[in-house]
């Protein structure tokens, strides 16, 4: 698959592009750049992708109406039909490319926007380690495939997609590390099923479930104060947890999302704001007295 | 002097660069670096995000999100005496009535398929 180019494109934002993953050691103004540029780039793609589109849909239209034409203005009309043809091919082809290339909303939505506002608090020397896919459901990431009963459908077809979107582990001022990790997990339901009029038709529902874990491993052992922040701690969508890490007590605060669509997969992502507010509540159960 | 300008959403600490200036609202020393010039003078960040005819950059912009965040578990009550917020912070945050606000919390509905 051809991957699109665009001008003026990092060397490490090309070699991201092209890998479809960003893995490595970076610090957090250098990562909040490069993840500026994706963004930058997913802009010029997304409206490629809306230019291609309406070329492979003109394609067809003209491929029709020269289909048409082409018995009208026999021989020569031949082209009329052929061209346009042959272009719907090409267009497509291109758009799928596009398609691969996209990136996920993740990123815009979520990850940029938090290391943006926790820039101040990363060890000034220290480098965020960790990995961010760049890419959003494909078959490699299919975890399972099976035909459910159809009941009185003609067909019921289930997929289930699992992608760890971000794994990041940022070194904060104060000798802590902060951890954010955004799982997404897509169950994609195809019914086929026969109208009262005897058509036959397909419909395709997406569900889309998010876990966004925010953690804080404490550079010495400490004993939390998670009694604080308990009442605010969402009995339903979130879960509090301490466990051991290289021989400290980490907090954990995780929530989760449900998100749905129809035909496509659910763009819909974590907010920023509510990633933001996990680690600072996982910030006000530290003990008495702080580490400043 | 230096400056009290507290950096940062979870691991705060006062900036520590000699100062320039007083903001006029919070009346804290401030660098250069850290001074928002608006309608009522020289400004540190925080007051800058809560005040009109002031302009944005990032320390402003953490300012007002931090803000935003800590008034909704507790603010400065709950944080402050925990060694946070720095003293003008707590004072500027009270003055604010951001202790006060109510926790808002978006719902999800879990059940929901
Ligand atoms: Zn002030
Ligand atoms: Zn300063």
């Amino acid at each position: 698959m051809s991957t699109p180019v665009v001008e003026a494109l990092s060397p490490a934002a090309t070699q991201a592009v092209a890998a479809k993953v960003l893995t490595g050691a970076w610090s957090g103004r250098a990562l909040v750049k490069l993840l500026g540029e994706l963004e930058k780039w997913d802009v010029v793609i997304e409206a490629k992708k809306a230019k291609m589109n309406k070329l492979w849909i003109g394609s067809m239209i003209g491929a029709f109406v020269g289909f048409i034409l082409m018995f009208v203005l026999f021989p020569y009309g031949i082209a009329l039909f052929l061209i346009p043809f042959v272009l719907i091919f090409i267009f497509k082809k291109q758009l799928n490319g596009l398609e691969a290339a996209d990136i996920p909303d993740e990123l815009r939505k979520s990850v940029r926007p938090v290391l943006k506002q926790l820039g101040q608090d990363l060890h000034p020397e220290e480098k965020i380690k960790g990995t961010i896919q760049l890419t959003g459901i494909d078959e490699s990431r299919c975890k399972l495939k099976k035909d459910l009963p159809p009941g009185h459908n003609r067909s019921l077809k289930l997929s289930v997609y699992e992608t760890e979107v971000c794994d990041l582990r940022l070194p904060l001022a104060d000798g802590s590390t902060a951890v954010l990790r955004l799982n997404n997990t897509f169950h994609k339901l195809e019914r086929s099923y026969r109208t009262t009029r005897g058509k036959c038709k397909s419909k395709t529902k997406w569900k889309k479930a998010v876990t966004a874990t925010a953690m804080l491993i404490p550079p010495v052992r400490w004993n939390w104060e998670p009694a604080r922040m308990q009442k605010y701690v969402d009995k339903v969508n979130e879960k509090l947890s301490f466990a051991e890490k290289n021989g400290v007590m980490a907090a954990r605060l995780d929530r989760y999302y449900k998100f749905k669509g129809i035909g496509n997969a659910p763009v819909a992502t974590v907010p920023a704001e509510d990633i933001m507010k996990l680690f600072v509540r996982l910030s006000g159960m530290r003990p008495a007295g702080g580490t400043r | 002097m230096n400056c009290q300008w507290q950096m940062g959403v979870l691991v705060m600490r006062e900036c520590g660069m000699p100062a320039a200036a007083g903001c006029a609202i919070c009346s804290r020393p401030i660098c250069a670096a850290h001074t928002m010039m608006g309608q009522n003078g020289p400004a540190c960040p925080g007051c800058a995000a809560h005040t009109a005819g002031y302009g944005e950059n990032d320390d402003t912009e953490i300012a007002g999100a931090r803000d935003q965040y800590y008034s909704q578990y507790g603010g400065a009550t709950q944080f402050g005496s925990r060694g946070y917020f720095s003293r003008p912070d707590s004072a500027s945050m009270a003055q604010r009535g951001l202790q006060q606000k109510p926790t808002q919390q978006r719902q999800y509905d879990d059940k929901e398929t």
